[in-house]
């Protein structure tokens, strides 16, 4: 099946979702402003596309995710309730291509005993969890403000924690002395989550150049989100454009990153590099 | 209280009696909602035969009232309940224990076996005396003595069972030290009786189907299952009483499920 059939997918869910905010005059619904005006031409398009199409089981699966996801939108808006995004942060490991991508970073991350590990804006803390179990060693959990002054989610990384014995440091990004305490230190940095989208492509290439010692290894799940779809849908939860895979790619190397492995799903790239 | 700390007076009228209550919502009741596992704090009132319990939310918004009936008036003395020597068997920690809550008139003992250290708490209406079969640091004792002490000045239930298996959770938590989230633990058991658990959708079906790591390696795929596929049942029929350290681990399990939601946990 063609890994286009993912954008198409998620551009009928977003007509559902603009319908939905427009409704509940949810300040998100002005992110439509600039493709309002083609919906019909890219939604009749999507739908002749998949008009004869059977969905295989991982698209399927992230178009459940996707669904949540917009479901997590309203609800979040309504309630105050912030608990949707966190099950949604969790089955974000897994649904299948996520999943999938998932246990490839972690298989291919060549790790020390004992490493020092970071996560970036991770709420759901799984894969240093996993690593500790395995390992053991240190796992910085990074963080910006607004994650971690949210009480539900605090009592989230507790959980993970307290029950995979984690020995953690939870640090804000914006503390510049904690950051460049962390300078060329860790062996390994992750970074593939809703919330961790949100930094950008820039900040996350930063961050990793400062973090990482030498042969340290870098861990992306990223969108590839040029295309509408999950363009948009992606900026209804202020994650940006990201580059195509070759630009990433390509932006490692000059960083001087080396061993640069990719795997593909469908609407997502998996990616782990040496720093030289 | 002094008037100036009062925010405003509610008016709740008694499902039972009819008559028309003035309670006082102070800060402090506030505070008690934003640190409590549902964001729910109650103030009782007890008059006549029966006490009053009126939920407020975290921005003082009235809830729902439930009402008790008293076990005994407040002016013959508590009303006691002796629980039985096999409530407590099994435990490795704890030889026995008393609770005496002026709130809700009742006095709890246990049968106590062998004890070789005991120590009494008390706060404003609740008084728990513990004792132990074996030694451990006073500091630890203080420190889960004083969770136990602030989660039983809150709840609400006058259920024997919530109350042994509140102390059956505390002998396996004394082995380890107070975590973030203990004190909610505590309160879920401690109200065992008067919470029911309520599914939520799609995330209970997404739930089954896509089987998030964490609960499903570290909690008990059979207990998830009974609870996610019941429409509704008590917290305490769902516990039941199993040995305290499934006990344990399905308390921390139901509000996982809560804090991902998976579940509702409404005081009824």
């Amino acid at each position: 099946m063609s890994e286009s059939i993912i954008y198409d997918v998620a551009l009928r869910i977003m007509f559902d979702t603009y319908r939905t905010l427009e409704e509940l005059k949810h300040p998100k619904a002005r992110i439509f402003e600039t493709i309002k005006k083609d919906f019909p031409m890219l939604i009749t398009s999507a739908t002749e596309r998949l008009r004869n199409v059977s969905l295989d089981a991982e698209v399927q699966q992230l178009q459940d995710f996707l669904r949540y996801a917009s479901t997590t939108l309203t609800r979040v808006y309504l309630s105050g309730d912030w608990r949707p995004h966190v099950f949604l942060s969790e089955i974000f490991y897994e649904v299948l291509p996520l999943k999938r991508l998932h246990e490839w970073v972690i298989d291919m991350s060549k790790l020390p005993s004992s490493p020092q590990i970071a996560e970036i804006n991770s709420i759901i803390p799984l894969t240093s969890a996993k690593i500790s179990s395995r390992l053991g060693g240190k796992q910085i959990l990074l963080f910006e403000a607004n994650l971690i002054e949210n009480t539900l989610f605090r009592e989230i990384l507790d959980e993970y924690s307290r029950r995979y014995a984690m020995n953690d440091e939870r640090l804000l990004l914006s503390n510049v002395d904690e950051i460049n305490r962390l300078k060329e230190s860790l062996d390994f940095l992750y970074v593939g989550s809703l919330d961790a989208w949100r930094l950008g492509w820039p900040n996350i290439l930063s961050l990793a150049s400062q973090l990482l010692k030498r042969k340290g290894n870098l861990s992306l799940i990223l969108p590839i989100n040029q295309r509408e779809g999950l363009k948009t849908f992606l900026k209804l939860f202020d994650v940006p454009e990201y580059p195509e895979p070759e630009k990433i790619i390509e932006d490692l190397q000059r960083q001087r990153f080396t061993n640069i492995y990719t795997s593909k799903g469908p609407g997502f790239l998996a990616l782990v590099a040496a720093r030289r | 209280m002094s008037r100036a700390q009062v925010i405003r007076t509610v008016k709740v009228r008694c499902p039972r009696c009819g008559a028309e209550i003035p309670l006082e919502l102070t800060p402090n009741i506030i505070e008690e909602a934003k640190a409590n596992p549902l964001g729910l704090a109650g103030v009782a009132y007890p008059h006549l035969d029966h006490v009053l319990i009126a939920y407020f939310d975290r921005n003082g918004e009235e809830r729902g009232v439930r009402v008790f009936l008293t076990l005994q008036a407040p002016e013959k003395g508590l009303y006691e309940i002796l629980l039985s020597k096999d409530d407590l068997k099994g435990l490795r920690n704890i030889s026995g224990f008393r609770v005496e809550s002026r709130k809700l008139n009742i006095r709890i003992s246990s049968f106590t076996t062998a004890t070789t250290a005991a120590l009494k708490i008390s706060g404003r209406d609740t008084i728990v005396e513990v004792d132990f079969q074996r030694d451990f640091s006073y500091q630890i004792l203080r420190g889960w003595l004083e969770i136990l002490l602030d989660v039983l000045e809150n709840s609400y239930s006058s259920a024997p069972l919530d109350y042994v298996n509140t102390f059956r959770i505390l002998d396996i938590m004394l082995e380890e030290k107070p975590f973030a989230y203990a004190k909610q633990v505590f309160w879920l058991v401690a109200n065992g009786s008067t919470i029911t658990i309520r599914p939520r959708l799609p995330e209970a079906l997404l739930f089954k189907k896509y089987r998030p790591t964490l609960v499903y390696e570290k909690y008990s795929g059979a207990f998830i299952s009974k609870v996610i596929e019941k429409n509704e049942m008590k917290v305490s029929e769902a516990l039941g009483q199993d040995n305290p350290q499934v006990l344990f681990v399905n308390a921390e399990a139901l509000l996982s499920l809560y804090r991902r939601g998976v579940l509702d946990l409404v005081i009824e």
